[in-house]
């Protein structure tokens, strides 16, 4: 019997302005029917654009060579009319974001329909019905009464969802799902892949999932594929992939993968400093209250949240979006005030109308690494000029005495001097976050406050700006407030870890306490939401 | 959305008493006497006026009045329709501008009528053709549409369609045929930026992960251009679009004057010439309040193109996208 998909030799070239650029050279990839088989690698390993070769997406100026076969039928150099005949009826596709998946402007059940319409399967109230059915498939509750609702209406895993319906209203044979639940919550990752499995099990569909998550890759697919600079590094099936890969790249990765069993960078305090000293950040019962326009509730973004960071500490914060992080995040740096209670640095009292020094010792004390390097960087200054600018404004460091101090940060966090003349856009996204975090450190600041600094980064570089943030802490007695969602990530360079949820800190205490024996149920939910454990605890 | 029409209505008001207030102000700073103006422009008749019959007209027309409460007279007679009387033609100023309004009206609806639906030709063309080189050729058309001024359009076109082939008349705004040229020379340059405003936005939408959803549902690019991306490159063009209307009153006087026509435009330079201060006092009071309902009618219509204008004041859910400031601007 032949597989479902069958991709032999596929060569995928870009055509970019200095040239031609291999994105796949030379994949062989089999795929059974009722099957799942994950394609796992850094960006640029071609994951990808495999996915958008077999959905036949590529533009018209990219070349593809090889062979892509859906039972059988080549669907390389397949003419559009044919095409129009199998995407959405017979090949679907999720797609990565879910905010920006949907049209913002049309009504989400008519999304769905116009599959069915446009595949002449149903129309009309028929098709109505059968769209609220997929949409109740899919896990979206209320589907009835959502139907006419608009994108901008939902949550993200309720878009992720209406996604989801529209993959399987038609009722596919084989599903591309690329990074399905990469923006979202892991507590909702983790029902929206549940939800895809039954469902894939149900219809007997194969799913194509693409992702750098290897963890969760191991999970959920019967067979991985790791990939990397386009070509197919090791096939292995998923419960090998964390603990039993052969080949070095993909050992590479599966090292790099954190998971709830993967060592800490940083150690416990061997000697915390003392509870008398005076914390570099402290938050007193702060509220903050963004009240609402019109007639939308005020939102209540903290609730009453009490919090010291002392020298050299390692604090972690974890939750759900919403839970109020960044907005804790931007209170311990001052750029948000709190409406109710008191945000103290270096113990002054940040609420009252402050001197010039003293906002300026606020600032040097604590500074900032933001998720996107690419939108907290000036695209029109040199990464040297914008690690300079925290001297030029909080230091009396003279033009020379900065460009060497830019040097020494640049050669702390391995950057290469040559970074220093690019612009942002020039450099990859690790290489940029490195540089946001030479940036904070530019005024030797006691306390880094990072908020989801690693999320945007591949494993392997995810792991490097970890292992840097944990040297920084260690040789420089550097503080660190570290904002995550990701449990496993904070488990690695966090001694003490705060648990949020609705603005309101619902458990704290060491990481390895709150993580082995969580004492409430939405800490317990978030654990086991994370992927690469089995619900037991044990290793696979 | 109430609270939404409430809001626009309210700021609508407020830009039209601006409008009433800027044209009081205008006849405060203008350099000049109303009165030796009406009794006769700047020369020997005005000299001729005895003082007597200066000071009776004066008193007649209330100028020796607090400037406060010539202010709000001046107000109330607006609210009232009573807008004066043309000092150059004796006519009531109303009754000049309902005879231009018709001729204006005309010409630009025809002119933004026309440049839609050519910037909607040249814009789907530039994204739809098949080959890259004819793609790139129409949007690279409208290039020169913005770089051709409607002057120098309705010159050629004169030149060409009436002095050489005969084909239009070169003067005049009677009948439809009349319409023709000049709606032409103000077209070209509308439909280039709005091409090129809808091009960008079509091209844009293509990219967003939307488009990808949509191709992968099976639909063709037609289909993706038509039923996906065209309506969400649209917002801007239609912010456009209400501010070219609003402009058309200002923008007719170039044209009219070229082509002869006995618009709103050509009134409004003849009215500056003769100094005829009551009738560029309404001109300036209609340009605002065309302006005001335009937008007006731009900011209501708006929700019904992107649902999600009208979300920030909707109550409950979060993520609404604040694009109200975005409508502001026009």
């Amino acid at each position: 019997m032949t597989a479902l998909l069958q991709v032999e030799d596929l060569h995928v070239t870009y055509r970019g302005s200095t040239g031609a650029v291999p994105a796949v050279r030379g994949v062989d990839l089999r795929l059974e029917r009722g099957r799942t088989l994950a394609l796992v690698g850094e960006s640029g390993s071609g994951k990808t654009s495999i996915g958008r070769a077999v959905l036949g997406l590529h533009p018209r100026g990219v070349r593809q060579r090889g062979s892509i076969t859906l039972d059988g039928t080549e669907l390389l150099g397949l003419p559009a009319p044919a095409w129009r005949k199998i995407r959405g009826r017979r090949l679907a596709l999720i797609p990565q974001d879910p905010l920006a998946g949907l049209n913002p402007v049309h009504p989400i059940g008519r999304q769905v329909a116009e599959v069915l319409v446009r595949h002449r399967l149903a129309k009309g109230a028929e098709a109505r019905e059968q769209a609220v059915q997929a949409l109740a498939e899919a896990g979206l509750e209320d589907a009835e009464r959502r139907y006419g609702a608009f994108p901008h209406e939902l949550s993200g895993g309720q878009r992720q969802r209406v996604l989801i319906a529209i993959a399987i209203v038609a009722r596919p044979e084989l599903i591309i799902a690329d990074e399905p639940t990469s923006a979202l919550d892991v507590t909702v990752q983790k029902q929206i892949l549940d939800r895809l499995a039954l469902l894939t099990a149900e219809l007997g569909t194969s799913m194509l999932l693409i992702t750098h998550d290897l963890a969760l890759a191991a999970d959920r697919a019967d067979e991985v594929a790791v990939l990397a600079d386009g070509a197919l590094v090791e096939l292995l099936s998923g419960s090998d992939l964390l603990h039993s890969a052969r080949t070095p790249a993909a050992q590479h990765l599966a090292a790099a993968a954190p998971t709830l069993d993967s060592p800490a960078l940083i150690p416990p305090p061997a000697n915390p400093a003392p509870v008398e000293t005076v914390p570099l950040v402290a938050a007193h019962d702060v509220q903050v209250v963004f009240p609402g326009r019109g007639v939308r509730e005020d939102v209540r973004a903290l609730d009453g949240v009490s919090l010291a960071v002392r020298p050299r500490e390692s604090v972690g914060i974890v939750g759900e979006s919403g839970s109020g992080k960044s907005t804790l995040a931007r209170v311990l740096l001052g750029l948000q005030a709190p409406t109710a209670g008191r945000a103290e640095v270096l113990g002054v009292d940040q609420g009252r109308r402050l001197g010039r020094a003293e906002r300026r010792a606020a600032r040097r004390a604590v500074q900032p690494v933001f998720q996107d390097p690419y939108s907290s960087f000036d695209p029109r200054r040199t990464i040297g000029a914008s690690i300079a600018e925290p001297l030029g404004a909080l230091t009396r460091i003279g033009r020379r005495g900065q460009a060497r101090r830019v040097a020494e940060l640049m050669d702390q966090v391995r950057l290469p001097a040559t970074a220093a003349g690019r612009r942002p856009r020039e450099l990859s996204g690790g290489q940029l976050q490195r540089a946001a975090i030479a940036r904070a450190l530019a005024v030797s600041p006691q306390l880094v406050v990072a908020d989801e600094a690693v999320s945007a980064l591949d494993v392997s570089v995810q792991a490097q700006v970890l292992q840097l943030l944990a040297r920084l802490h260690q040789e420089q007695d550097l503080a660190l407030v570290f904002i995550s969602h990701d449990l496993a990530v904070v488990r690695q360079v966090s001694t003490r870890v705060l648990v949020m949820r609705a603005g309101r800190v619902v458990e704290q205490g060491p990481t390895a306490e709150v993580l082995t024996s969580p004492t409430t149920e939405y800490t317990r939910a978030l654990i086991e939401a994370v992927p690469g454990r089995t619900p037991t605890g044990e290793r696979r | 959305m109430l609270r939404y029409v409430l809001r626009r209505l309210v700021q609508a008001l407020i830009v039209l008493w601006g409008a009433v207030t800027v044209s009081f102000a205008v006849l405060q700073l203008t350099p000049g006497d109303p009165v030796r103006i009406m009794l006769g422009g700047a020369g020997d008749a005005a000299a001729a006026a005895s003082p007597e019959q200066v000071a009776a007209l004066r008193a007649e027309l209330g100028l020796d009045l607090p400037l406060w409460q010539q202010y709000l007279d001046f107000l109330g007679r607006v609210l009232t329709g009573d807008l004066g009387t043309a000092y150059s033609t004796g006519q009531p100023v109303t009754a000049e501008i309902a005879q231009a309004l018709p001729v204006t009206v005309e010409l630009g609806v025809a002119a933004i009528a026309t440049s839609v639906v050519a910037a909607l030709v040249f814009a789907l063309l530039g994204v739809l053709l098949p080959g890259a080189g004819l793609r790139s050729l129409f949007q690279s058309v409208t290039v020169l549409g913005v770089a051709m001024p409607s002057f120098w359009v309705a010159i050629v076109a004169l030149q060409l369609f009436s002095f050489r082939l005969g084909w239009f008349p070169a003067f005049g705004s009677d009948g439809v045929v009349a319409v023709v040229l000049p709606a032409l020379a103000m077209a070209v340059l509308t439909a280039g930026t709005l091409a090129q405003v809808l091009t960008r936005g079509l091209k844009d939408a293509l990219t967003e992960p939307y488009a990808d959803t949509a191709r992968a549902k099976g639909l063709s690019e037609v289909r993706v251009v038509l039923g996906h991306a065209l309506r969400n490159a649209s917002l801007p063009v239609f912010t456009m679009v209400g501010m070219m209307v609003g402009g058309v009153l200002g923008g007719a006087a170039i044209v009219e004057t070229i082509f002869g026509r006995q618009g709103v435009g050509q009134l409004f330079v003849e009215a500056v010439r003769a100094h005829d201060f009551p009738l560029i006092q309404a001109l300036i009071i209609l340009t605002g309040g065309v302006f005001v309902l335009v937008t007006l009618a731009v900011d209501l219509l708006y929700p019904l193109i992107d649902p999600r204008v009208v979300a920030p004041y909707r109550s409950g859910r979060t993520g609404g996208v604040d694009l109200t400031a975005r409508t502001e601007v026009a």
